[in-house]
């Protein structure tokens, strides 16, 4: 054979192959087409994407502000609280000294009162004067029952008082919120500079400045003493070591 | 011997109920701070200071690093310190034990519990 025919059967051999290619191209071209027709569709919702985190990354400021004018005016509130507690307290005290004064006041009487009965003992009339006097004038039961109601009123401002720790717990929740939030802001800037093509800088300009960590993002109001117990198991084993310690909390 | 405490805390409201509960137990001598790093200022400069309440969680400085700073200090590392703060898991309770501090109370915290922990290290 000569290399004429050679090459000539070659040349058929590869246009059959473009013939394969040409046919896999046909049956491609619908599967091209059912592609371009979804990004038509897929294109306005990245566009709507793009503009709902632009959107929400615009409103973050605004809700970590929100977050702080919470917390500070729960922080005045309570010292408003706080500084009537201390004015109630102060009267209590007041209250109290007077109760002291009245009961000492009322011994002294009580001094004189032995002092009388002696002078008139034997005028019988006298004697049952005084008596009615004296039980007319006994206030030492009420005096004493003042003071126990005193105490109690004073048990309750403790009680307010030790309740009022919840801000500091809720401070602390809210600052680990809003820390997260200002974290959201700063992925998104990022992200919307993926989708515009445009500098990173230019999403993060106005971005707030990311806050410290100086917060207990698991912090919790419960008033049950488990975890003082805790603490004062782990202290009373201070000198024991890890496993021991490991134990405690198993 | 009187007492005058260092109470540190970012919290107004926590420092003024700390004091509170100090002055009904009949404390009536202490400074404030808000952060560790104003906490050490303070006490350089006042050696009348003799017992220390600290949060954990501030800006700046944590109790935790002044601790830390307290006792590394020749003139101030004996000194008498309560952790209060809302940490209460194992290992922040173990990494304060280690940092050397006298005692810890988890808030919130009762009147009781705060004297009965400032008398505890008092007496040690």
């Amino acid at each position: 054979m000569s290399d004429t025919v050679k090459n000539l059967n070659e040349m058929m051999g590869k246009l059959k192959d473009v013939g394969e290619l040409f046919k896999f191209g046909e049956r491609m071209v619908p599967v091209v087409e059912n592609f371009i027709s979804f990004m038509s569709d897929f294109i306005p919702i990245i566009e709507e994407v793009n503009g709902s985190i632009e959107e929400t990354r615009s409103k973050i400021p605004e809700a970590s502000k929100q977050i702080n004018n919470v917390t500070n005016a729960t922080e005045l509130a309570i010292t408003e609280v706080l500084d009537v507690v201390d004015k109630i307290n102060d009267e209590i005290h007041n209250i109290d000294d007077c109760l002291s004064d009245m009961i000492a006041s009322r011994h002294s009487v009580e001094e004189l009162v032995e002092q009388l009965s002696t002078e008139i003992k034997g005028n019988a009339k006298a004697e049952e004067i005084l008596q009615e006097m004296l039980n007319k004038i006994d206030v030492s039961l009420e005096l004493e029952m003042m003071k126990n109601r005193l105490k109690n009123i004073i048990t309750s401002t403790d009680q307010i008082t030790m309740s009022l720790q919840v801000q500091d717990i809720t401070a602390q929740q809210l600052a680990a919120v809003n820390h997260l939030i200002i974290s959201v802001q700063h992925k998104l800037s990022s992200l919307l500079a993926v989708f515009n093509l445009a500098d990173e800088e230019t999403f993060a300009k106005d971005n707030l400045d990311m806050p410290g960590t100086h917060f207990d993002a698991n912090a919790s109001y419960n008033k049950s003493t488990n975890d003082q117990d805790l603490v004062d198991s782990v202290i009373s084993g201070e000198k024991a070591s890890q496993d021991d310690i490991d134990k405690l909390f198993s | 011997m009187s007492r005058k405490f260092l109470i540190v805390d970012d919290s107004n409201t926590m420092r003024r109920i700390v004091v509170n509960t100090l002055k009904s137990l009949g404390y009536n001598e202490y400074v404030e701070a808000e952060d560790g790093k104003v906490a050490l200022e303070k006490l350089n400069a006042d050696s009348a200071i003799n017992f220390v309440i600290t949060d954990w969680n501030m800006p700046v400085m944590t109790g935790l690093e002044l601790t830390k700073a307290i006792r590394a200090n020749e003139r101030t590392k004996e000194l008498p310190i309560l952790m209060v703060t809302t940490r209460g898991v194992k290992e922040d309770i173990v990494q304060a034990l280690q940092a050397r501090v006298s005692n810890y109370v988890v808030k919130p915290f009762t009147p009781q519990i705060l004297k009965e922990k400032i008398d505890l290290v008092l007496s040690n």
